[in-house]
């Protein structure tokens, strides 16, 4: 329980200078935190300008992160990403250039405008954690975060990822506009980017990898995990969706609410935890049977969240 | 279907029913089973090659031929026998049209008749073991014809197949006990002629050797107090008293048909036979049987059943008949007067007959009295080289002389017959007496056996005053043959065999197993309108007739659904509630009926948080009670104490929000 409200303690500084570059935006900047914890991956989907980027670079800042990015565009290469193997004329070998993925905090802005040859560059270091080259494993960062950030798929131009691509990512979360408030508040202020220089590291990453390996033993009592796995099944058999969710959805579903839960200073993890990490990790997992097009974050609440009571 | 499942589902049906029909094959003639095993090849074969079934008109064809077998064979389409080649054959034939779940079911149900003919065979515990298997296995092919295609779950039907049965039980017991008993032979089947061994109408020398030979019981019998020594175990079944000079016969009853004078003495016995199913009109008695308990005449509801030992049955004894006697084996019988008519026949011999037996009579008579006469004939038995054995060389015209003084090879009958003859020459009315003498008692289930190989023949002669009087030739030759409790094999044999059918163990087997097979039959195969009216008197529906039965039934059958009942409520039950689960039920329904209802899928917190808000009043107590459920709930290292806070917590919070207004 002290380690629960002990993280908190630790995370509140990081919370609040995160709220101080991004306005307005404290759940999603939660949920970012939660997936870093989780050790997930991000995706941001939105319009360009809302301040994905921004979250982002805070991020990197606030856990102290090396930081890399990499602008997809429709003529990268996986080694654009990756790294290079190039000639060392005086060894007389091939010396291999590390590239961008080999940060601690990589974003990938616009994910979907490369070419899924590229796109899976990217993807398969992040489930792996490593890359291998000309037959060589090099190991990547630890921690290691990727924030991807994507169009909406209508835009033109985009190879929209793949579903067994979207599934590398434990959360997909949307910015959105600020509200009026917060948006005065924004057009008032200092331009974000300078703002961001000024930003200290507010947990070391010391403290944030024994966060993350605090996460999957958080406590999660039985009715809980009834709780799971009603929302799983009712995925699978209510027939409103085209496939059910995957055990490895259900397990990312958990660590999630774990996450979440940590971040909240609680030792255990509650229902409303799982439900306020159901749609960031369900939403880009599931797919509706019905949906005609776009947005299904608002059905998926109805269709799923509360249809399944809380055991 | 794939054509996968249907040849399994084939496979289920046709081998159960096969299973079902292996009891019949002994007496099934072999083109019958070789016409239903031909049909079952074919129809698997037809299923996984997807060949056409036969027309109607074959099909009928086929119906013919069967019935027209059946007539061939037995010559009737009655019977045990004839039934089940029919029942056969038409499960062969239902096999060829098979197509439905329909058509399996209904084979399914002839298997469930060739169970039934199976028990009309017999009823023995083995026997009925094995046609509860096939039953089980009937009953889970039925199951698998009707499981939904697709669902092969090999298992299932097997169980569910057991489950019914098991539960279908108390109500077989319940109708077992109490469905009213029909008297005799319920299922009207003609007796089944074929060779039957036991002791006939007539005697001539030889008859009884093969029976020596079985141990095939044929009565059992249970006795108020001790039973009878060893040496007055003689029971009478036959008395033959007409002589024509090779053969006895039966004598013809006397019209009266009045039971003689009997002058009881001594100990008597009183005791209840079972009379296995002999096929023979005859009853047994312990010699001499001098009175017989009404109930045993009413059980026998037979007026003919006067005279025991030398008396009949009303019919053959088809089934296992039980009936209750006294008997006084030191009674006297006709002690005072032998009328002239029988004397005239007890005397009587053939003239040509026994010339040299005569003429020996005759000499041995000699003036001497009737005991000294029969002494002196058993002296010479003794004296004689005559000698016991149960392979005599046959005789021939005249077998009282041939055996007197060619062969002097014989058993029991030898003598008795020859015993009988000489004592006829020298005078003294005598007859001879077949029955069993002897029997094994049985420490198991305290009662005497009595086997075939205790078939035995004696002799009675009349002597004044004393009236009809016991001799036993044959205890003069072999002493050891009328002095023994044990089985006629023991004697017969010798070496191994018979020290290992001696051996204490295996005779304590042996008899634990007759007293097995004899608690059944007496128990359940026995359980007639008797036993039942017992049963009845027992539990206090005595006197009540077949309005009793009627009670019981519905009692059983009410009793049988409450238990059923019971049983599905227990297995139905919600599981016992957790507190915790139950106490934020309850707040949650205390609150909804202030108007403030959980969403269905509200958080516990969220619903707090919610309820504070709207009801600030009760605020306080409503966090307090959330937190604690959500503490003992979902937080780690909840502890039984923490539980019990949160059901006392419980109560005050619905205390409050019922207060609340």
């Amino acid at each position: 329980m002290s380690t629960a409200a002990d993280a908190r303690r630790q995370l509140e500084p990081a919370l609040a200078a995160l709220n101080g570059v991004v306005l307005g935006k404290d759940r999603e900047i939660r949920l970012a935190l939660a997936c870093v914890l989780a050790r997930g991956h991000l995706l941001i989907e939105d319009l360009p300008g809302v301040g994905k980027t921004t979250l982002a670079q805070a991020l990197a800042k606030v856990l102290g992160l090396s930081y890399q990015r990499v602008q997809f565009t429709s003529d990268l290469l996986p080694a654009d990403v990756i790294g290079v193997s190039v000639f060392d004329r005086e060894r007389g070998g091939f010396e291999f250039r590390r590239g961008p993925v080999f940060a601690q905090l990589l974003l990938a802005d616009e994910v979907n405008r490369a070419t899924p040859k590229a796109q899976s560059a990217l993807l398969e270091a992040m489930e792996e954690r490593q890359v291998t080259v000309d037959g060589v494993t090099h190991p990547l960062p630890d921690p290691f975060f990727v924030v991807a950030t994507q169009n909406p798929s209508y835009q033109i131009g985009t190879y929209p990822l793949p579903e067994s691509q979207l599934d590398r990512f434990l959360m997909r979360i949307e910015l959105g506009y600020p509200d009026p408030a917060h948006e005065r508040e924004l057009l008032r202020g200092r331009d974000r980017r300078s703002l961001l220089a000024t930003i200290a590291p507010a947990l070391p990453p010391e403290s944030l990898r024994t966060l993350q390996a605090t996460v999957p033993t958080l406590h999660v009592a039985e009715p809980l995990l009834d709780y799971v796995q009603a929302l799983v099944r009712h995925s699978r058999e209510s027939g409103h969706f085209e496939a059910g969710l995957s055990p490895r959805a259900a397990i990312a579903l958990l660590r999630g609410s774990q996450a979440w839960a940590l971040l909240h200073g609680r030792s255990g993890v509650l229902p409303e935890d799982v439900q306020a990490v159901a749609r960031a990790i369900v939403g880009h997992r599931l797919q509706l049977r019905s949906a005609v097009d776009g947005d299904s974050a608002a059905d998926l609440e109805g269709l799923l969240l509360q249809a399944v009571p809380v055991p | 279907m794939t054509p996968n499942s249907g040849v399994r589902r084939l496979l289920a049906t046709a081998g159960a029913l096969s299973i079902a029909l292996l009891p019949h094959l002994i007496h099934l003639p072999a083109w019958v089973t070789a016409a239903f095993v031909a049909t079952v090849a074919w129809r698997i074969a037809a299923e996984q090659r997807a060949w056409a079934m036969p027309s109607r008109p074959w099909r009928l064809v086929g119906a013919f031929a069967a019935v027209l077998g059946v007539l061939l064979q037995f010559h009737t389409l009655n019977g045990l026998d004839a039934g089940t080649a029919l029942l056969t054959l038409m499960a062969a034939l239902k096999l060829a049209e098979t197509r439905a779940p329909r058509d399996h079911a209904v084979l399914v149900f002839v298997g469930y008749l060739l169970c039934l003919a199976t028990l009309l065979y017999g009823e023995s515990p083995p026997r009925l073991a094995f046609v509860l298997l096939a039953v089980w296995l009937l009953t889970a092919a039925l199951a698998r014809v009707h499981r939904p295609v697709g669902a092969d779950a090999p298992v299932r039907p097997f169980r569910l197949a057991a489950r019914v049965l098991v539960l279908g039980l108390p109500l077989a017991v319940i109708l077992f006990l109490f469905v009213p008993r029909l008297e005799g032979r319920f299922w009207a089947i003609p007796a089944r002629g074929g060779a039957v061994t036991g002791i006939g109408d007539d005697m001539a020398p030889g008859d009884v050797a093969n029976l020596a030979l079985s141990d095939e019981p044929v009565l059992r019998a249970w006795f108020d107090g001790p039973p009878p020594p060893l040496a007055s175990r003689y029971w009478r079944v036959q008395v033959f008293e007409n002589f024509d000079g090779r053969a006895w016969h039966r004598a013809t009853t006397r019209a009266d048909g009045a039971p003689p004078p009997i002058a009881p003495a001594g100990t008597s016995y009183r005791y209840r036979i079972a009379l296995e199913p002999t096929h023979r009109p005859w009853l047994a008695g312990l010699d001499t049987v001098s009175d017989w308990p009404a109930s045993s005449v009413e059980r026998l509801r037979s007026g003919a059943l006067v005279r025991i030992g030398a008396g009949q049955a009303p019919s053959p004894v088809e089934a296992r008949l039980e009936y209750e006697l006294r008997s006084s084996p030191r009674a006297q019988v006709m002690p005072d007067l032998l009328p002239d008519d029988l004397r005239r026949r007890d005397l009587e011999l053939p003239a040509a007959a026994a010339p040299r037996a005569r003429a020996l009579a005759a000499r041995l008579r000699d003036g001497r009295d009737e005991r000294a006469f029969a002494a002196a004939v058993l002296a010479r038995f003794h004296d004689e080289p005559y000698e016991y054995t149960l392979q005599p060389p046959p005789l021939g015209a005249d077998p009282t002389d041939e055996f007197l003084f060619t062969t002097r090879q014989g058993f029991c009958e030898h003598y008795a017959a020859a015993f009988a003859v000489l004592m006829r020459a020298g005078g003294v009315p005598a007859r001879v007496v077949v029955g069993y003498q002897g029997g094994e008692w049985n420490d198991v289930g305290d009662y005497l056996l009595v086997a075939q190989a205790s078939a035995h023949a004696w002799n009675e002669i009349w002597i004044a005053g004393e009236g009809w009087v016991r001799v036993d030739p044959t205890s003069a030759v072999a002493p050891e043959r009328v002095h023994r409790d044990g089985r006629g094999l023991a004697f017969a044999g010798g070496g191994v065999g018979r020290a290992l059918a001696s051996a204490a163990w295996v005779v304590r087997a042996r008899q634990a197993w007759d007293a097995a097979r004899t608690a059944w039959s007496s128990g359940v195969v026995g359980f007639d309108a008797a036993a039942q009216d017992r049963l009845l008197e027992r539990i206090g529906l005595g006197g009540a007739g077949i309005r009793g039965l009627a009670i019981a039934l519905t009692a059983g059958f009410v009793l049988a659904a409450l238990g059923l009942g019971a049983w599905l409520a227990l297995e139905l039950r919600p599981r016992r509630e957790d507190p915790l689960v139950r106490a934020w039920r309850e707040f949650c329904a205390a609150l909804a009926a202030r108007g403030l209802p959980a969403g269905v899928a509200e958080g516990p917190l969220d619903y707090v948080r919610r309820v504070a808000r709207a009801q600030p009043a009760l605020g306080p107590a409503v966090t307090a009670f959330g937190e604690a459920y959500v503490q003992a709930r979902y937080l780690p290292g909840a502890v039984r104490a923490d539980v019990a806070r949160v059901v006392v917590l419980s109560r005050a919070v619905r205390a409050r929000i019922r207060a609340a207004r």
